[in-house]
């Protein structure tokens, strides 16, 4: 009896490594750039310039969040590369270029690692500038952590709302690389009114970034006269929608949103193509952000004619203020990385890097209040690859707004274009609406 | 060795409560799922007495020592003790109002060492005998710092006694006590069973294969087969008994 | 409610309770426990001014408490609850209910926080009925079953739902740090009660036999139980103190079933049954997890999966077995 639980319980650690092994083999693309705890003095500008300044961040090399925070961190480390190679970043508060040095740890995905690592990153590695790991999850840790020490958190891509309320009184974070998830769907609310959708329905992912963006919805949808016949929350674990899909069809909704992370997303496509129902208008948030992999889960005939966000590398901008445009990140980046795709987070490694950047060439001294009224003088001031940046007082990115694209099939039929077709003034190309 | 308390308690639960009918079993029967374990079995026994409890493999004397003391459940029929119905009460507070019992395969806490098995029992059982007194009468007293899953298979079934005998019971239901031992081994507890039913009046029912131990212990005898009891009278009679003889040889 | 004629801890016949103190102080084994108590406590009281990273000495304490409330569930009853994350998680939401919602102070939010782990944990009691894999499996859906529903929309008004939980009013640094220190200590002072105490005893048998104990006049069902809310209070208090120290986390983060792996692997490495196994455990295995964690990454998993599988099969009985075996032999 006794030795059968300790078998049990050896087996069930056997399968967690298994598993764990199997992610890390995937993923085990990132190396560690030194992390030696040579500091830098941080805080005031007076005394001589640093040799370096140091950025620290984490990235989770495996677990649940490896797939989209590698490739953060990788264009994070591109920024780093880019900067260093033309010399260094300029510093207002030295006037001079000074280098880049990186400090990274790897979380594996978990909070708790990620709390000891960003307190490791502020108290042992004394970094000038502190950047979080991908999303709302491995951000969330950092939060407190900055605060309480008096460091200003570049927040790279967690957009939870809870971290930017005017209540937290939180002057230590700045949201670098994509807008607060409540306001991802505007355009594309207006978008729908433009095609006179009447009767939408809404299924989400119950966790803040799809909440969210599912609220957000519902009250501009209801400002717009548009009625929200079905709206239902289902776990973030979900993968079979089959069930709820039956559902929403009997209710003849014009429009279908399903808002996800990119499982539930491809998870949904299929089952949704497979059942054979179809919508005039459906609505998923990652295909814009991740076209490749997703079309490679789902298929073409899956994704034609279903709409997104469209966010870079769809939505092109090539001749940002600061920073390389798109096209020319692109080839740097695939050189760089050697790989042969890029997706939007290695753009928002590499957005929050030039985001860092202008902070230091616009504060007055390197201490941390310095430094975010630097990020703060630029808000509305500058563009990058991504679009026009700006932020409010609390810290949140209200630039960068996504456009609503369709994937369109391309004329081979056999794999479809994210193509931006609202606001009309960056469209490149026309909706089809309804879906044929 | 002796504490002097003991012999006090001797007197207070002794021959006074031996007229009175302690326990009586009435018509219980017990099923397994279709399998009729029990059938409409009655047992009486008084207080401070002894009774033996025959039968072959798969007769039912487990099962009816399990009904007595709480851990099976009767499907018809009653328990009373002391005149008062306690079936399908919890096997603790079974315990507590005095009834007790040995297991058929011993059940020592493994990992406790063997005083500290008895010190559970004397504190839990609210028994108020003394954990040294038990240690000694037991002969358990040399090995009771070891741990109890150290122990010989005679010194287990001791502990067993010992801990029943702890919870200072009225009723101590011994199930094949005798099984495995060797002979002065046997000798042993057989005194050592008779000693403390005289010592504090306690009630024995005892099951039993082997008859020369239980000779030593107990006249009466009740005799169970297939769920039944076929005979109840002296061992002496149960012997000369055809259908009895027949039971055990064709068994 | 306790019947006239049943206590949770009866007493020893014929031994007055001062005796049983002066007892206890000539056990060696308890004298050894209680110090290591205090040494804990001591280094914790002062880690802060050798170890900067004062989120590593929380998460450590803290695995310590986790890992001590399954030795009381697992080493001391025999059952082994996958989903004990989940009280951790109910502790956690206590805290940061009562004191974002309801705006009571740091203090009565700790005691909220096990409060309601202590209830979940009474809702959750039926399960011990159920043995073996078996409950390990049913306690896991009902953690499972907690995080839906602290982060369903529908519990957005109590819970703050999906959008997670935010600490900010009474985030304070040095007192949460303060309140770890003492929750370690109650803790670790509660297993080293429960190790050297009847009612620990009573446990200890009740794992080895059930109808034995029960012919021994324990309660089998009142006392485990008893055992099953002081594990689910211990967890309830890590996460309460967890919460305050973190302030900001979602759902997802305090009821992460890594955690329970973690409290788990970390309390049989070092040798359930014991005061100083899950320290140990904990100790080496969350700082071999830091250490190579952050400096071999790459091949991090395989070498403490490996680890983890070689003491699992080879020193069944944890760290401490060893330990003791050593210092039996010196001793004898
Ligand atoms: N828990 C149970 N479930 C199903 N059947 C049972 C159970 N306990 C006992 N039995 C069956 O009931 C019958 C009586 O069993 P019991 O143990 O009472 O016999 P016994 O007279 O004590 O036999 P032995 O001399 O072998 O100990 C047997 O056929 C046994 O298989
Ligand atoms: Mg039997």
């Amino acid at each position: 009896m006794k030795i059968k639980t300790k078998l049990h319980v050896t087996l069930v650690t056997g399968a967690v490594l298994a598993a764990a092994c199997g992610s890390s083999s995937k993923t085990t693309t990132a190396t560690t750039v030194a992390s030696s705890a040579t500091s830098a003095a941080a805080g005031a500008a007076a005394g001589p310039a640093p040799a370096a300044i140091t950025v620290g961040t984490l990235y989770a090399g495996t677990g649940s969040f490896a797939v989209s925070s590698l490739p953060e961190y990788e264009g994070i480390k591109f920024w780093v590369h880019e900067v260093d190679a033309s010399g260094g970043a300029y510093v207002k508060a030295y006037n001079k270029k000074i280098p880049i040095k990186l400090v990274s740890y790897n979380d594996q995905s978990s909070t708790s690692t990620a709390g000891t690592l960003y307190t490791q990153l502020i108290t042992q590695n004394h970094v000038n500038i502190l950047m979080s790991d991908f999303g709302s999850v491995l951000t969330a840790p950092a939060v407190t952590i900055a605060k309480e020490n008096k460091q200003l958190l570049f927040d790279v891509s967690g957009t939870g709302t809870t971290f930017f309320q005017a209540s937290n009184n939180d002057p230590y974070i700045v949201l670098t690389s994509l807008p607060v998830s409540s306001i991802w769907p505007q355009p594309a609310v207006a978008f729908m009114k433009s095609v006179g959708i009447k009767n939408v329905a809404i299924i989400y992912g119950a966790n803040d970034f799809d909440q969210a963006q599912a609220n957000t919805y519902k009250q501009g949808l209801a400002a717009e006269g548009i009625n929200v016949s079905f709206f239902q929350s289902v776990p973030t674990a979900t993968t079979s929608y089959t069930t709820l899909i039956q559902e929403v069809a009997a209710k003849k909704p014009d429009a279908f949103l399903e808002l996800g992370y990119e499982a539930n997303d491809i998870a949904f496509l299929k089952q949704l193509h497979s059942s054979g129902t179809k919508f005039p208008y459906v609505f998923t948030v990652f295909p814009g952000q991740n076209h490749s992999q997703v079309e490679a889960a789902v298929g073409a005939s899956g994704l034609a004619y279903t709409y997104t966000y469209g966010a870079p590398p769809a939505l092109v901008h090539n001749s940002p203020s600061v920073g390389l445009g798109l096209s020319s990140f692109t080839t740097a980046f695939e050189s760089y990385a050697s790989k042969t795709h890029i997706n939007f987070e290695d753009i928002a490694g590499y957005n929050a890097g030039l985001v860092v950047q202008q902070a230091l060439a616009n504060a007055a001294s390197l201490s941390q209040t310095d430094l975010r009224a630097g990020v703060l003088s630029q808000s509305g001031k500058f563009s990058t690859l991504i679009g026009p940046f700006s932020m409010n007082a609390q810290g949140a990115q209200t630039g960068f707004p996504l456009p609503v694209a369709q994937l369109l099939p391309a004329s081979s039929g056999s794999a479809t274009k994210v193509t931006i077709v609202w606001p009309k003034s960056k469209a490149t190309g026309t909706a089809v609406y309804p879906a044929p | 060795m002796i504490p002097q308390e003991q012999s006090s308690t001797a007197v207070a639960a002794g021959p006074a409560s031996t007229a009175v009918r302690l326990l009586e079993v009435r018509s219980v029967s017990v099923m397994f799922g279709t399998f009729m374990a029990l059938d409409d079995v009655s047992v009486n026994l008084d207080g401070g007495r002894a009774l033996g409890l025959v039968g072959p493999n798969g007769s039912g004397k487990t099962t009816l020592i399990n009904v007595v003391t709480g851990l099976v459940a009767a499907k018809r029929g009653k328990v009373l003790f002391d005149r008062e119905d306690v079936s399908g009460r919890a096997p603790h507070r079974l315990a507590h109002l005095g009834i007790n019992r040995t297991f058929q395969i011993p059940k020592p806490f493994t990992g406790l060492t063997v005083r500290q098995n008895v010190e559970v029992a004397a504190r839990y059982g609210k028994g108020r005998r003394s954990v040294e007194e038990i240690l000694a009468l037991t002969r358990l007293d040399r090995v009771g710092s070891r741990s109890s899953e150290e122990l010989t298979a005679a010194e287990q079934k001791k502990l067993d006694l010992a801990r029943a005998l702890s919870t200072a019971p009225r009723l101590l239901c011994v199930d094949e006590l005798g099984a495995g031992l060797s002979v002065s081994e046997l000798d042993e507890v057989a005194l050592m069973l008779r000693d403390v039913s005289e010592r504090w009046g306690i009630a024995l029912l005892v099951v039993e294969h082997l008859m020369g131990f239980l000779e030593r212990v107990t006249e009466d005898v009740v005799v169970l087969n297939a769920g039944q009891v076929i005979f109840e009278g002296s061992l002496v009679d149960a012997l000369r008994q055809p259908n009895v003889i027949q039971v055990f040889l064709g068994g | 409610m306790l019947r006239d004629d049943e206590t949770l801890v009866g007493e020893i016949p014929g031994t007055a309770s001062k005796d049983r103190v002066t007892q206890l102080f000539r056990n060696r084994s308890f004298v050894g426990d209680a110090a290591v108590a205090l040494v804990l406590i001591g280094v914790f009281a002062f880690g802060r001014s050798f170890e900067a990273n004062t989120l590593l000495l929380v998460n450590l304490m803290v695995y310590m408490i986790l890992a001590q409330g399954i030795n009381v569930s697992y080493g001391f009853t025999g059952y082994l609850p996958f989903g004990f994350v989940g009280f951790f998680g109910a502790g956690a939401y206590g805290m940061a209910v009562s004191t974002s919602k309801f705006h009571v102070g740091a203090y009565p939010g700790l005691v909220a926080g096990v409060v309601v782990s202590v209830v979940v944990a009474l809702i959750l009691s039926p399960l011990l009925r159920l043995r073996g894999s078996y409950f390990a499996i049913a306690s896991l859906a009902a953690a499972e079953a907690l995080v839906l529903l602290v982060s369903n929309p529908s519990a957005q008004g109590i819970t703050n739902g999906a959008y997670g939980a935010n600490l900010s009013s009474v985030f304070n640094p040095g007192a949460s740090y303060v309140s770890t220190v003492v929750a370690l200590g109650l803790v670790t002072a509660a297993v080293v009660w429960l190790k050297h105490s009847p009612f620990g005893l009573a446990l200890r048998a009740i794992k080895a036999d059930r109808s034995s104990a029960a012919m021994s006049g324990i309660n089998v069902v009142r006392v485990r139980t008893f055992a099953w809310v002081i594990s689910a209070a211990m967890a309830g208090l890590g996460g309460a103190c967890y919460a305050w120290v973190i302030s900001v986390f979602y759902p997802g983060d305090v009821f992460s079933l890594t955690t329970s792996v973690f409290a788990i692997i970390f309390a049989l490495f070092g040798g359930i049954g014991t005061v100083v196994g899950p320290i140990v455990g904990t100790v080496v295995l969350y700082g071999i997890y830091n250490a190579i964690g952050i400096t071999v990454p790459q091949y991090f998993q395989l070498i403490y999966g490996l680890l983890i599988v070689v003491i699992v099969l080879f020193v069944p009985r944890g760290l401490a077995s060893l330990g003791a075996s050593v210092f039996g032999r010196m001793s004898r």
